[in-house]
Protein backbone atom coordinates (compact mmCIF):
# COMPACT_ATOMS: atom_id res chain seq x y z
CA UNK A 1 0.00 0.00 0.00
CA UNK A 2 1.25 3.49 -0.90
CA UNK A 3 2.23 5.80 1.66
CA UNK A 4 -0.19 9.13 1.83
CA UNK A 5 1.66 12.12 0.31
CA UNK A 6 3.70 14.12 2.76
CA UNK A 7 2.06 17.36 0.48
CA UNK A 8 -1.78 17.31 -1.11
CA UNK A 9 -2.70 20.34 -3.25
CA UNK A 10 -6.01 20.01 -3.70
CA UNK A 11 -8.65 21.81 -6.13
CA UNK A 12 -6.56 24.51 -5.81
CA UNK A 13 -7.29 28.30 -7.79
CA UNK A 14 -5.91 32.16 -7.43
CA UNK A 15 -6.53 34.97 -8.98
CA UNK A 16 -4.92 38.14 -9.71
CA UNK A 17 -7.97 40.51 -10.62
CA UNK A 18 -8.72 39.15 -13.86
CA UNK A 19 -5.53 36.81 -14.52
CA UNK A 20 -6.36 32.83 -12.90
CA UNK A 21 -2.69 32.45 -11.53
CA UNK A 22 -3.32 29.12 -10.65
CA UNK A 23 -6.82 27.36 -11.71
CA UNK A 24 -8.21 24.07 -10.33
CA UNK A 25 -4.69 22.71 -9.29
CA UNK A 26 -4.11 19.28 -7.81
CA UNK A 27 -0.92 17.21 -7.42
CA UNK A 28 0.60 15.34 -4.07
CA UNK A 29 4.29 15.72 -3.08
CA UNK A 30 5.64 11.60 -1.76
CA UNK A 31 7.70 11.47 1.44
CA UNK A 32 11.35 11.58 0.15
CA UNK A 33 10.69 12.23 -3.52
CA UNK A 34 11.79 15.20 -5.87
CA UNK A 35 9.14 16.88 -7.79
CA UNK A 36 10.08 19.31 -10.90
CA UNK A 37 7.31 21.61 -11.29
CA UNK A 38 8.17 23.22 -14.94
CA UNK A 39 6.30 25.26 -17.63
CA UNK A 40 6.69 28.41 -19.25
CA UNK A 41 6.81 31.68 -18.25
CA UNK A 42 3.98 32.97 -16.53
CA UNK A 43 2.43 29.61 -16.05
CA UNK A 44 2.09 29.95 -12.36
CA UNK A 45 4.75 27.70 -10.47
CA UNK A 46 6.19 30.47 -8.57
CA UNK A 47 2.47 30.98 -7.13
CA UNK A 48 1.77 27.62 -6.56
CA UNK A 49 5.58 27.99 -3.76
CA UNK A 50 4.03 31.13 -2.64
CA UNK A 51 0.62 28.99 -2.27
CA UNK A 52 1.88 26.34 -0.10
CA UNK A 53 4.01 28.54 1.90
CA UNK A 54 1.22 30.94 2.58
CA UNK A 55 2.87 33.85 1.47
CA UNK A 56 0.16 34.83 -0.55
CA UNK A 57 -3.90 33.05 0.55
CA UNK A 58 -5.44 30.82 -1.53
CA UNK A 59 -9.09 31.91 -2.91
CA UNK A 60 -10.49 27.89 -3.16
CA UNK A 61 -9.40 24.51 -2.58
CA UNK A 62 -7.09 23.50 0.37
CA UNK A 63 -3.48 22.76 0.83
CA UNK A 64 -2.80 20.10 3.55
CA UNK A 65 0.87 19.23 4.91
CA UNK A 66 0.76 15.81 6.56
CA UNK A 67 -3.00 15.71 6.85
CA UNK A 68 -2.47 19.86 8.17
CA UNK A 69 -5.09 22.14 6.47
CA UNK A 70 -2.54 25.14 5.96
CA UNK A 71 -5.78 27.27 5.11
CA UNK A 72 -5.87 29.66 7.54
CA UNK A 73 -1.81 29.90 8.68
CA UNK A 74 0.10 32.60 8.51
CA UNK A 75 3.51 31.92 6.64
CA UNK A 76 5.34 31.39 9.90
CA UNK A 77 2.75 29.38 10.90
CA UNK A 78 3.03 27.02 7.86
CA UNK A 79 6.94 27.21 8.82
CA UNK A 80 6.28 25.24 11.96
CA UNK A 81 4.62 22.77 9.77
CA UNK A 82 8.40 21.67 8.65
CA UNK A 83 8.04 23.82 5.54
CA UNK A 84 11.01 25.26 4.28
CA UNK A 85 11.61 27.88 0.72
CA UNK A 86 13.98 29.78 -1.14
CA UNK A 87 13.10 32.89 -3.11
CA UNK A 88 13.90 33.47 -7.30
CA UNK A 89 15.00 36.38 -6.27
CA UNK A 90 17.66 36.48 -3.61
CA UNK A 91 16.69 37.28 0.58
CA UNK A 92 19.41 37.43 2.47
CA UNK A 93 19.19 39.68 5.69
CA UNK A 94 21.19 42.86 4.88
CA UNK A 95 24.10 43.48 7.26
CA UNK A 96 23.97 40.34 8.57
CA UNK A 97 27.28 37.97 8.28
CA UNK A 98 26.56 34.81 6.78
CA UNK A 99 27.06 32.84 10.20
CA UNK A 100 24.21 35.82 11.47
CA UNK A 101 21.96 34.99 8.57
CA UNK A 102 22.14 31.26 9.12
CA UNK A 103 21.40 31.47 12.76
CA UNK A 104 18.82 34.04 11.81
CA UNK A 105 16.94 31.39 9.84
CA UNK A 106 17.20 28.98 12.22
CA UNK A 107 14.19 30.75 14.15
CA UNK A 108 12.36 27.45 14.92
CA UNK A 109 15.06 25.54 16.25
CA UNK A 110 16.35 27.83 19.12
CA UNK A 111 14.15 27.36 21.80
CA UNK A 112 14.29 29.45 24.99
CA UNK A 113 12.22 32.12 26.45
CA UNK A 114 12.35 35.51 26.20
CA UNK A 115 13.25 35.80 29.84
CA UNK A 116 15.98 33.31 29.50
CA UNK A 117 17.66 35.40 26.57
CA UNK A 118 16.89 38.62 28.12
CA UNK A 119 19.24 37.16 31.52
CA UNK A 120 21.24 35.28 29.03
CA UNK A 121 20.43 32.51 31.09
CA UNK A 122 22.33 29.04 30.51
CA UNK A 123 19.74 27.62 28.79
CA UNK A 124 19.62 30.78 26.59
CA UNK A 125 23.58 29.80 26.02
CA UNK A 126 23.40 26.24 26.01
CA UNK A 127 20.91 26.81 22.93
CA UNK A 128 23.02 29.34 21.01
CA UNK A 129 26.04 27.22 21.16
CA UNK A 130 23.71 24.04 19.77
CA UNK A 131 22.79 26.48 16.72
CA UNK A 132 26.02 28.16 15.80
CA UNK A 133 27.33 24.46 15.54
CA UNK A 134 24.47 23.30 13.30
CA UNK A 135 24.69 26.37 10.90
CA UNK A 136 28.52 25.76 11.21
CA UNK A 137 27.84 22.28 9.95
CA UNK A 138 25.51 23.22 7.05
CA UNK A 139 27.38 26.23 5.84
CA UNK A 140 30.58 23.34 5.62
CA UNK A 141 28.53 20.82 3.61
CA UNK A 142 27.89 23.75 1.48
CA UNK A 143 31.35 25.31 1.27
CA UNK A 144 30.67 28.57 3.04
CA UNK A 145 32.13 27.49 6.36
CA UNK A 146 34.84 30.04 5.32
CA UNK A 147 32.85 32.89 4.54
CA UNK A 148 30.88 32.86 7.84
CA UNK A 149 32.11 36.18 9.40
CA UNK A 150 31.41 38.11 5.87
CA UNK A 151 29.11 40.23 5.37
CA UNK A 152 26.89 38.00 3.36
CA UNK A 153 26.06 40.39 0.54
CA UNK A 154 29.48 41.00 -0.19
CA UNK A 155 29.41 37.00 -1.47
CA UNK A 156 29.19 36.61 -5.24
CA UNK A 157 25.97 35.57 -6.84
CA UNK A 158 26.72 32.36 -6.48
CA UNK A 159 27.62 31.94 -3.27
CA UNK A 160 23.96 33.97 -2.26
CA UNK A 161 22.10 31.48 -3.46
CA UNK A 162 23.89 28.41 -1.92
CA UNK A 163 23.14 30.49 1.80
CA UNK A 164 19.66 30.83 0.97
CA UNK A 165 19.35 26.58 1.00
CA UNK A 166 21.61 26.73 3.89
CA UNK A 167 18.95 28.81 5.81
CA UNK A 168 16.14 26.89 4.58
CA UNK A 169 17.87 23.79 5.73
CA UNK A 170 18.88 25.16 9.05
CA UNK A 171 15.23 25.44 9.80
CA UNK A 172 14.75 21.41 10.02
CA UNK A 173 12.70 21.35 6.90
CA UNK A 174 10.74 17.90 6.08
CA UNK A 175 9.94 19.60 2.77
CA UNK A 176 12.20 21.76 0.76
CA UNK A 177 10.40 24.24 -2.18
CA UNK A 178 13.46 25.49 -4.07
CA UNK A 179 12.14 28.67 -6.72
CA UNK A 180 14.48 28.19 -9.43
CA UNK A 181 17.73 27.35 -7.68
CA UNK A 182 20.21 27.55 -10.47
CA UNK A 183 19.16 30.68 -12.25
CA UNK A 184 22.14 32.68 -13.08
CA UNK A 185 24.20 29.84 -12.50
CA UNK A 186 26.97 28.65 -14.68
CA UNK A 187 26.45 24.92 -15.76
CA UNK A 188 29.91 24.13 -13.40
CA UNK A 189 27.66 25.46 -10.53
CA UNK A 190 24.32 24.21 -11.72
CA UNK A 191 26.06 20.78 -11.26
CA UNK A 192 27.85 21.07 -7.72
CA UNK A 193 24.15 22.62 -6.71
CA UNK A 194 22.15 19.31 -8.18
CA UNK A 195 24.86 17.05 -6.29
CA UNK A 196 24.40 19.30 -2.85
CA UNK A 197 20.66 19.06 -3.27
CA UNK A 198 20.56 15.37 -3.49
CA UNK A 199 22.84 15.59 -1.05
CA UNK A 200 21.00 17.33 1.51
CA UNK A 201 18.35 15.51 0.96
CA UNK A 202 19.57 12.28 1.64
CA UNK A 203 21.05 13.73 4.54
CA UNK A 204 17.94 15.17 6.12
CA UNK A 205 15.07 13.12 4.58
CA UNK A 206 13.50 15.77 2.55
CA UNK A 207 10.53 15.58 0.30
CA UNK A 208 11.72 18.42 -2.18
CA UNK A 209 9.54 20.53 -5.16
CA UNK A 210 12.08 22.64 -7.43
CA UNK A 211 11.04 24.84 -10.04
CA UNK A 212 13.66 25.41 -12.75
CA UNK A 213 14.07 26.53 -16.11
CA UNK A 214 17.38 24.49 -16.90
CA UNK A 215 15.76 20.89 -17.82
CA UNK A 216 19.50 19.37 -17.70
CA UNK A 217 18.63 20.40 -13.73
CA UNK A 218 15.55 18.84 -13.85
CA UNK A 219 16.04 15.80 -15.77
CA UNK A 220 18.91 15.00 -13.62
CA UNK A 221 17.41 15.93 -9.75
CA UNK A 222 13.45 14.77 -10.32
CA UNK A 223 11.40 11.50 -9.46
CA UNK A 224 8.19 13.12 -10.72
CA UNK A 225 7.45 16.30 -12.86
CA UNK A 226 4.11 18.38 -13.01
CA UNK A 227 4.42 20.38 -16.49
CA UNK A 228 2.29 23.80 -15.92
CA UNK A 229 0.81 25.85 -18.18
CA UNK A 230 -1.62 29.06 -17.96
CA UNK A 231 -1.99 27.99 -14.45
CA UNK A 232 -3.73 24.79 -15.17
CA UNK A 233 -1.76 21.34 -14.62
CA UNK A 234 -0.66 20.42 -18.29
CA UNK A 235 0.55 17.03 -17.76
CA UNK A 236 2.43 14.42 -14.76
CA UNK A 237 5.12 11.99 -15.12
CA UNK A 238 8.16 10.81 -15.38
CA UNK A 239 10.72 13.38 -17.02
CA UNK A 240 11.20 11.13 -19.58
CA UNK A 241 7.15 10.39 -20.17
CA UNK A 242 6.69 14.22 -20.21
CA UNK A 243 9.27 15.11 -22.61
CA UNK A 244 7.86 13.67 -25.27
CA UNK A 245 4.16 14.33 -24.54
CA UNK A 246 2.69 16.74 -27.90
CA UNK A 247 0.76 19.30 -25.33
CA UNK A 248 4.46 19.88 -23.61
CA UNK A 249 5.79 20.43 -27.00
CA UNK A 250 3.20 22.25 -27.97
CA UNK A 251 3.29 25.29 -24.93
CA UNK A 252 6.89 24.90 -24.98
CA UNK A 253 7.40 25.39 -29.01
CA UNK A 254 4.31 26.57 -30.06
CA UNK A 255 1.71 25.36 -32.52
CA UNK A 256 3.52 23.59 -35.40
CA UNK B 1 21.41 67.91 45.16
CA UNK B 2 24.37 69.56 43.48
CA UNK B 3 23.93 70.50 39.78
CA UNK B 4 26.50 67.73 38.76
CA UNK B 5 23.78 64.97 40.25
CA UNK B 6 21.39 66.31 38.48
CA UNK B 7 22.96 66.36 35.28
CA UNK B 8 24.21 62.80 36.23
CA UNK B 9 20.57 61.24 37.05
CA UNK B 10 19.09 63.10 33.86
CA UNK B 11 21.95 61.34 31.54
CA UNK B 12 21.11 58.24 32.90
CA UNK B 13 17.14 58.45 32.72
CA UNK B 14 17.92 59.63 29.32
CA UNK B 15 20.00 56.92 28.21
CA UNK B 16 17.74 54.43 30.12
CA UNK B 17 14.93 55.19 27.54
CA UNK B 18 17.27 55.69 24.60
CA UNK B 19 18.02 52.01 24.83
CA UNK B 20 14.31 51.33 24.53
CA UNK B 21 14.44 53.70 21.18
CA UNK B 22 17.65 51.65 19.92
CA UNK B 23 15.97 48.15 20.06
CA UNK B 24 12.74 49.53 18.42
CA UNK B 25 14.43 51.55 15.72
CA UNK B 26 17.96 50.34 15.58
CA UNK B 27 17.15 46.72 15.77
CA UNK B 28 13.14 46.22 14.34
CA UNK B 29 13.43 49.46 12.13
CA UNK B 30 10.05 50.94 13.71
CA UNK B 31 9.83 54.70 14.18
CA UNK B 32 7.43 55.47 16.90
CA UNK B 33 7.23 58.90 18.32
CA UNK B 34 5.43 58.42 21.43
CA UNK B 35 8.40 57.39 23.45
CA UNK B 36 8.13 60.38 25.80
CA UNK B 37 4.43 59.56 26.37
CA UNK B 38 5.26 55.94 27.37
CA UNK B 39 7.85 57.77 29.46
CA UNK B 40 4.98 60.12 30.41
CA UNK B 41 2.72 57.17 31.27
CA UNK B 42 5.57 55.42 33.67
CA UNK B 43 6.21 58.75 35.60
CA UNK B 44 2.60 59.21 36.04
CA UNK B 45 1.49 55.98 36.97
CA UNK B 46 4.60 55.77 39.34
CA UNK B 47 3.69 59.60 40.73
CA UNK B 48 -0.11 58.79 40.69
CA UNK B 49 1.02 55.04 43.05
CA UNK B 50 3.04 57.01 45.31
CA UNK B 51 1.26 60.41 45.77
CA UNK B 52 -2.16 58.74 45.97
CA UNK B 53 -1.80 54.97 47.24
CA UNK B 54 1.23 55.40 49.22
CA UNK B 55 3.50 53.14 47.42
CA UNK B 56 7.28 53.24 48.25
CA UNK B 57 9.64 53.64 45.73
CA UNK B 58 10.67 50.03 43.88
CA UNK B 59 6.75 49.25 44.13
CA UNK B 60 5.64 52.68 42.44
CA UNK B 61 8.51 52.17 40.35
CA UNK B 62 7.06 48.68 38.84
CA UNK B 63 3.77 50.32 38.99
CA UNK B 64 5.20 52.82 35.92
CA UNK B 65 6.59 49.83 33.86
CA UNK B 66 3.67 47.70 33.66
CA UNK B 67 1.68 50.69 33.00
CA UNK B 68 3.91 51.46 30.11
CA UNK B 69 3.73 47.92 29.12
CA UNK B 70 0.31 47.50 28.90
CA UNK B 71 0.24 51.01 26.98
CA UNK B 72 1.96 49.82 24.47
CA UNK B 73 -0.26 47.03 23.86
CA UNK B 74 -2.97 48.99 23.65
CA UNK B 75 -1.22 51.29 21.04
CA UNK B 76 0.24 48.14 19.29
CA UNK B 77 -2.15 45.97 19.09
CA UNK B 78 -4.26 47.80 16.28
CA UNK B 79 -1.69 49.46 14.22
CA UNK B 80 1.63 47.01 14.47
CA UNK B 81 -0.03 44.65 11.67
CA UNK B 82 -0.21 47.89 9.35
CA UNK B 83 2.15 49.28 7.44
CA UNK B 84 5.29 50.67 9.22
CA UNK B 85 3.88 54.15 8.55
CA UNK B 86 0.50 53.40 10.23
CA UNK B 87 2.01 52.74 13.35
CA UNK B 88 4.51 55.64 13.59
CA UNK B 89 1.07 57.89 12.95
CA UNK B 90 -0.73 55.66 15.80
CA UNK B 91 2.17 56.61 17.95
CA UNK B 92 1.44 60.17 17.30
CA UNK B 93 -1.71 59.68 17.89
CA UNK B 94 -0.91 58.14 21.39
CA UNK B 95 1.42 61.35 22.26
CA UNK B 96 -1.44 63.59 21.55
CA UNK B 97 -3.96 61.86 23.48
CA UNK B 98 -1.84 61.11 26.41
CA UNK B 99 -0.92 64.90 26.63
CA UNK B 100 -4.76 65.56 26.22
CA UNK B 101 -5.53 63.25 28.88
CA UNK B 102 -3.11 64.66 31.35
CA UNK B 103 -3.89 67.91 31.01
CA UNK B 104 -7.51 67.44 31.66
CA UNK B 105 -7.61 64.69 34.07
CA UNK B 106 -7.77 66.60 38.02
CA UNK B 107 -7.02 63.48 38.82
CA UNK B 108 -3.09 63.88 37.27
CA UNK B 109 -3.31 67.45 37.98
CA UNK B 110 -4.14 68.72 35.16
CA UNK B 111 -1.88 71.03 33.20
CA UNK B 112 -0.62 72.43 36.69
CA UNK B 113 0.98 69.27 36.76
CA UNK B 114 0.84 66.58 39.82
CA UNK B 115 3.17 68.03 42.47
CA UNK B 116 4.06 66.40 45.92
CA UNK B 117 5.77 63.38 44.43
CA UNK B 118 8.58 61.85 47.02
CA UNK B 119 12.42 63.03 46.16
CA UNK B 120 14.04 59.98 46.28
CA UNK B 121 15.98 59.01 42.83
CA UNK B 122 19.52 59.57 43.70
CA UNK B 123 22.84 58.52 41.36
CA UNK B 124 23.44 55.36 42.65
CA UNK B 125 19.76 54.10 41.67
CA UNK B 126 20.10 55.32 38.19
CA UNK B 127 23.34 54.06 37.70
CA UNK B 128 21.86 50.40 38.87
CA UNK B 129 19.06 50.74 36.72
CA UNK B 130 21.34 52.03 33.59
CA UNK B 131 23.58 48.88 34.47
CA UNK B 132 20.82 46.61 33.85
CA UNK B 133 19.34 47.87 31.24
CA UNK B 134 22.62 47.58 29.01
CA UNK B 135 23.50 44.36 30.08
CA UNK B 136 19.01 42.99 29.50
CA UNK B 137 19.25 44.93 26.04
CA UNK B 138 22.66 43.67 24.99
CA UNK B 139 21.66 39.99 25.67
CA UNK B 140 18.09 40.98 23.78
CA UNK B 141 20.52 41.98 21.00
CA UNK B 142 21.97 38.72 20.73
CA UNK B 143 19.52 36.44 21.44
CA UNK B 144 16.81 34.64 19.07
CA UNK B 145 14.53 37.39 19.71
CA UNK B 146 16.79 40.21 18.76
CA UNK B 147 17.51 38.10 15.51
CA UNK B 148 13.97 38.08 15.18
CA UNK B 149 13.63 41.54 15.30
CA UNK B 150 16.70 42.36 12.82
CA UNK B 151 15.04 39.86 10.10
CA UNK B 152 12.35 41.56 10.15
CA UNK B 153 13.77 44.77 9.70
CA UNK B 154 16.07 43.50 6.52
CA UNK B 155 13.03 41.42 5.06
CA UNK B 156 9.94 40.66 6.69
CA UNK B 157 8.55 38.36 4.12
CA UNK B 158 11.78 35.85 4.49
CA UNK B 159 11.54 36.49 7.99
CA UNK B 160 8.06 35.05 8.07
CA UNK B 161 9.12 31.83 6.22
CA UNK B 162 11.28 30.99 8.53
CA UNK B 163 8.92 31.00 11.17
CA UNK B 164 9.04 33.99 12.65
CA UNK B 165 5.57 36.01 14.22
CA UNK B 166 6.41 39.54 12.10
CA UNK B 167 3.55 40.74 14.06
CA UNK B 168 4.74 39.54 17.73
CA UNK B 169 8.57 40.15 17.27
CA UNK B 170 7.68 43.79 16.93
CA UNK B 171 4.92 43.80 19.44
CA UNK B 172 7.72 42.52 21.83
CA UNK B 173 10.23 45.44 20.75
CA UNK B 174 7.87 47.65 21.24
CA UNK B 175 6.97 46.83 24.42
CA UNK B 176 10.21 46.28 25.57
CA UNK B 177 11.02 50.02 24.57
CA UNK B 178 8.06 51.00 26.05
CA UNK B 179 8.56 49.14 29.44
CA UNK B 180 12.13 51.04 29.34
CA UNK B 181 10.63 54.35 28.80
CA UNK B 182 8.59 53.63 31.48
CA UNK B 183 10.99 53.29 33.95
CA UNK B 184 12.90 56.10 32.77
CA UNK B 185 9.55 58.01 33.40
CA UNK B 186 9.02 56.71 37.13
CA UNK B 187 12.66 57.37 37.90
CA UNK B 188 12.38 60.93 36.50
CA UNK B 189 8.87 61.39 38.83
CA UNK B 190 10.91 60.20 41.55
CA UNK B 191 13.70 62.40 40.52
CA UNK B 192 11.65 65.84 39.97
CA UNK B 193 9.16 65.09 42.92
CA UNK B 194 6.81 66.91 40.16
CA UNK B 195 5.11 66.39 36.48
CA UNK B 196 4.01 68.48 34.30
CA UNK B 197 2.08 67.51 30.74
CA UNK B 198 4.69 69.65 28.49
CA UNK B 199 7.66 67.61 29.59
CA UNK B 200 6.59 64.98 27.44
CA UNK B 201 5.55 65.76 23.99
CA UNK B 202 6.41 64.85 20.90
CA UNK B 203 9.61 66.88 20.41
CA UNK B 204 11.17 65.18 23.36
CA UNK B 205 9.95 61.90 21.71
CA UNK B 206 11.80 62.97 18.40
CA UNK B 207 14.83 64.17 20.64
CA UNK B 208 15.31 60.26 21.27
CA UNK B 209 15.00 59.31 17.73
CA UNK B 210 17.68 62.07 16.52
CA UNK B 211 20.20 60.46 19.48
CA UNK B 212 19.80 57.04 18.65
CA UNK B 213 20.02 57.59 14.65
CA UNK B 214 23.21 60.44 15.68
CA UNK B 215 25.10 57.19 17.59
CA UNK B 216 24.49 54.72 14.65
CA UNK B 217 21.26 52.71 14.59
CA UNK B 218 22.95 49.69 14.19
CA UNK B 219 24.68 50.28 17.98
CA UNK B 220 23.61 49.70 21.33
CA UNK B 221 26.93 51.58 22.24
CA UNK B 222 26.55 54.74 19.82
CA UNK B 223 22.85 54.64 20.94
CA UNK B 224 24.27 55.27 24.96
CA UNK B 225 27.20 57.03 24.02
CA UNK B 226 25.11 59.75 21.57
CA UNK B 227 22.31 59.66 24.83
CA UNK B 228 24.78 60.52 27.32
CA UNK B 229 26.54 62.89 25.01
CA UNK B 230 23.92 64.98 24.03
CA UNK B 231 22.28 65.11 27.54
CA UNK B 232 24.81 65.87 29.07
CA UNK B 233 25.79 69.10 26.31
CA UNK B 234 22.10 69.88 26.86
CA UNK B 235 22.32 70.39 30.26
CA UNK B 236 25.65 72.17 29.90
CA UNK B 237 23.77 74.84 28.07
CA UNK B 238 20.66 75.25 29.97
CA UNK B 239 20.84 78.89 29.45
CA UNK B 240 20.52 78.44 25.70
CA UNK B 241 17.09 76.09 25.66
CA UNK B 242 15.52 77.81 23.10
CA UNK B 243 18.48 76.84 20.65
CA UNK B 244 18.05 72.93 21.59
CA UNK B 245 15.72 72.03 18.58
CA UNK B 246 18.01 73.84 16.24
CA UNK B 247 21.17 72.23 17.64
CA UNK B 248 19.65 69.09 17.13
CA UNK B 249 18.16 69.88 13.37
CA UNK B 250 21.93 70.74 12.30
CA UNK B 251 22.79 67.35 14.74
CA UNK B 252 20.51 65.20 11.72
CA UNK B 253 21.60 67.51 9.23
CA UNK B 254 25.71 67.30 9.65
CA UNK B 255 24.67 63.49 10.31
CA UNK B 256 23.25 62.64 7.43
CA UNK B 257 26.01 65.04 5.21
CA UNK B 258 29.04 63.26 6.98
CA UNK B 259 28.38 60.18 8.58
CA UNK B 260 25.16 58.61 7.15
CA UNK B 261 25.15 55.51 9.34
CA UNK B 262 25.94 57.75 12.83
CA UNK B 263 28.98 58.35 15.05
CA UNK B 264 29.36 54.31 15.58
CA UNK B 265 27.84 52.84 12.30
CA UNK B 266 27.16 49.35 13.86
CA UNK B 267 30.57 49.01 15.28
CA UNK B 268 30.07 47.89 19.32
CA UNK B 269 32.38 48.28 22.05
CA UNK B 270 33.23 44.50 23.30
CA UNK B 271 34.97 42.90 26.72
CA UNK B 272 37.31 40.16 25.60
CA UNK B 273 34.24 38.10 24.20
CA UNK B 274 32.99 37.71 20.44
CA UNK B 275 30.77 40.11 19.43
CA UNK B 276 28.63 40.26 16.27
CA UNK B 277 27.33 43.54 15.58
CA UNK B 278 24.82 43.65 13.09
CA UNK B 279 25.39 46.39 10.51
CA UNK B 280 22.82 49.29 10.56
CA UNK B 281 19.91 49.44 8.32
CA UNK B 282 21.40 50.56 5.32
CA UNK B 283 21.51 54.40 6.25
CA UNK B 284 20.88 57.34 5.57
CA UNK B 285 17.88 55.34 3.61
CA UNK B 286 16.79 54.12 6.78
CA UNK B 287 14.62 56.91 8.06
CA UNK B 288 13.14 56.78 4.91
CA UNK B 289 12.97 53.15 5.10
CA UNK B 290 10.53 53.57 7.78
CA UNK B 291 7.69 54.27 6.03
CA UNK B 292 8.76 52.02 3.54
CA UNK B 293 6.99 48.31 3.62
Amino acid sequence: MKAAPVLVVDNVSKAFGGVRAVDSLCMDLNKGEVLGLIGPNGAGKTTVLNLISSVTRIDSGDIRINGTSTRNLPPHGVARLGIARTFQEIHLFKGLTVLENAKAAGHLSVRYSLFDGLASLPRSRREEAKIEHTCMDILRMFGLHGDAGKDASSLPYGRQKLLEIVKALVTEPSILLLDEPAAGLNTEESNELRDLVKEAQKRFSLSIIVIEHTMEFIASISDRVVVMNFGKKLVEGTWDEVRCDPEVLRCYLGED
Amino acid sequence: MSFLEGVLILTGIVAIVAQGVYVLTGLTGLFSLGQASFMAVGAYSAGIANLRFGLGFIPSLCVGVVAALLASFVVGAPSLKLKKTYFSLATIAFGYGVESVLNVSTWTGGSIGLIGVANITRVWHVAIALGLVLWVVRNFKLSRYGRACVSVRTDETAAQVYGVNAFATKQMAFSLAAALAGLGGGLYAFYLGYLSPDMFGIPVSSEYLVMVFFGGLGSQTGAFAASVLLTALMEMLRTAAEWRVILYCLIILITLMFRPTGLFGSWELSFGRRRNGSAPPDSPGALAGGARK
